[in-house]
């Protein structure tokens, strides 16, 4: 059974689809790219997936349930900006994640956490907004979740953070659970991925194996994305 | 689960509040003892005795208004920012998030009540006001002047307050969830939400009150401004008793229920169908 299973759907702001009758399936043990010039419709998907919209029609089912409670305890989403207030410590968002998440995994967050000289008492009005990233990465990454919802994860630091965090991606999910990254770094991420998927005014231009992708384009996923959404 | 969000929502809110509180008894004893040091008239510091009590006016209006300030931006940020990735996120149904803000935010309308209530006493215990000594023997006198039903009157009197505290929150919660419709001037949209609220609930109850009781709402007596205990006893007696136990707080009561209860629906469903995070 996919992870992930879109049908038909659509999302209307106004009279304008943002998503357009799309539909897609998705393996256990995946790395998807979501792909797509600004505006493209990725983080409104990612948001439908994670459960802060909802769709105007069409189905969404990860791991065979409806979008909802069920479905918000398997997925770890990961937004575009750091979420947590300036006043919070470390220790407390460990402790809310904790106390939400049963599949939060203290002992893997706390060995993150050390790697990166990030203390619990550190306040996050503090820190850089790299670390501040990481940070949310090391939380979202150390959950047990079937779903991994990744919303320009490497957008905004350097490259040796960004090398991090995608170490920190691969070594953090598991065979059953499936990853789903959107970014304008794709040289940097391509590396990592199975699968790409490229959306484009709301609609699924490309689905494809990435390795596929290479055989039959003899191009990197890069040079693909910038020919096809060239200004 | 409720619970768990109950407790983050609490430790959130008393970062800022409990320090304010504080800050307000600390105050408020301070102006007091500055009124009790009765610095001669001719000296510099004679302004500080002076002043005391409105420093204390000033405190209390300030403990109001940040009460306020941080209820409605709790519930702002978490509908309207980055914060509310965070929240609704969570494996938790909308409503107990709902509730669980709508809980704390009374919880710290209770609290600052109680402290309120704390700062009058330390302002006014023991003192001399109008020639009269206000102390435990005056408040005696008082209670033993009143001839009601003293369990009856209270419990109307508490249950209106916590009624209208929590169709207030409510209410500044609808606003807040319709201004989140909206892509820009959420701020500015929220509070004109919040007026035409209250302009439209008010209105509402009168229209209500007046079709079933068949009645103007009668004018209310100005209460004489001496301060002995037989004044108050008799304008409680005369005038507060016969307004709370009428039939138009009653129905006031009922009235303001059954708007909250829409307001808490409309924050429902516009946060479970139109959640919509800038």
């Amino acid at each position: 059974m996919p992870i992930l299973e879109i049908k038909n759907l659509i999302k209307k702001y106004h009279t304008k689809n943002v998503i357009d009758n799309i539909s897609i399936s998705v393996d256990s043990g995946k790395i998807i790219g979501l792909l797509g010039p600004n505006g493209s419709g990725k983080t409104t998907l990612i948001k439908l997936l994670a459960g802060l919209l909802t769709a105007t029609s069409g189905d969404i089912s990860i791991d065979g349930k409806k979008i909802g409670i069920e479905t918000k305890a398997i997925v770890s989403f990961l937004p575009d900006r750091p979420y947590f207030a300036n006043w919070m410590k470390v220790h407390y968002v460990l402790a809310f994640f904790s106390d939400f998440y049963r599949d939060f995994d203290m002992k893997k967050a706390m060995e993150m956490l050390e790697l990166l000289n990030i203390g619990v008492n550190d306040r996050i009005k503090t820190m850089s907004k790299g670390t501040k990233e990481k940070l949310n990465l090391i939380l979202v990454m150390s959950r047990d979740a079937k779903l991994y919802l990744l919303d320009e994860p490497i957008g905004g630091v350097d490259p040796a953070a960004r090398d991090y965090i995608l170490k920190t991606i691969i070594s953090n999910y598991s065979e059953d659970s499936s990853v789903i990254i959107t970014t304008h770094h794709i040289a940097d991420v391509e590396k990592i991925l199975d699968d790409v998927i490229f959306l484009n005014n709301g609609k699924i231009e490309l689905n494809s194996a990435v390795e596929d992708l290479r055989e039959k384009r003899e191009k990197s996923v890069d040079e693909i994305f910038r020919e096809n959404y060239k200004c | 689960m409720l619970g768990r969000l109950f407790k983050y929502e609490i430790k959130a809110t008393s970062k800022i509040l409990v320090p304010i509180y504080i800050a307000f008894i600390a105050i408020t004893a301070i102006s007091r003892i500055s009124i009790e040091l009765q610095v001669d008239k001719n000296s510099p510091l004679y302004f500080i005795s002076d002043i005391g009590f409105l420093i204390f006016m000033l405190s209390a209006m300030t403990i109001f208004v940040a009460t306020a300030i941080v209820i409605v931006w709790r519930f702002y940020r978490n509908t309207s920012s980055d914060e509310g990735y965070l929240l609704f996120t969570l494996p938790v149904k909308t409503d107990y998030i709902i509730i669980s803000e709508f809980l704390c935010a009374f919880l710290w309308s209770i609290v600052m009540s109680v402290v309120v209530v704390i700062g009058i006493f330390l302002m006014i215990f023991n003192s001399n006001v109008g020639g009269i000594t206000i102390n435990f023997p005056y408040f005696k006198e008082f209670f033993s002047s009143l001839n009601f039903d003293g369990g009856k009157v209270i419990f109307i009197m508490l249950l209106d307050m916590t009624i209208s505290t929590l169709a207030e929150i409510m209410a500044i919660y609808c606003a807040i969830s319709l201004a989140s419709l909206f892509k820009k001037y959420r701020l500015m949209l929220s509070v004109l939400f919040y007026i035409g609220l209250v302009i439209i609930t008010n209105t509402l109850d009168i229209l209500v009150i007046r079709i079933i009781t068949h009645n103007f709402i009668p004018q209310t007596e100005t209460i004489s401004e001496t301060y002995d205990t037989a004044t108050f006893a008799e304008a409680w007696n005369s005038l507060i008793v016969p307004s709370l136990v009428s039939e138009q707080v009653i129905i006031d009561l009922i009235f303001l229920i059954t708007i909250t209860v829409v307001e808490y629906f409309i924050v429902r469903k516009i946060l479970r169908k139109h959640l919509n995070i800038c």
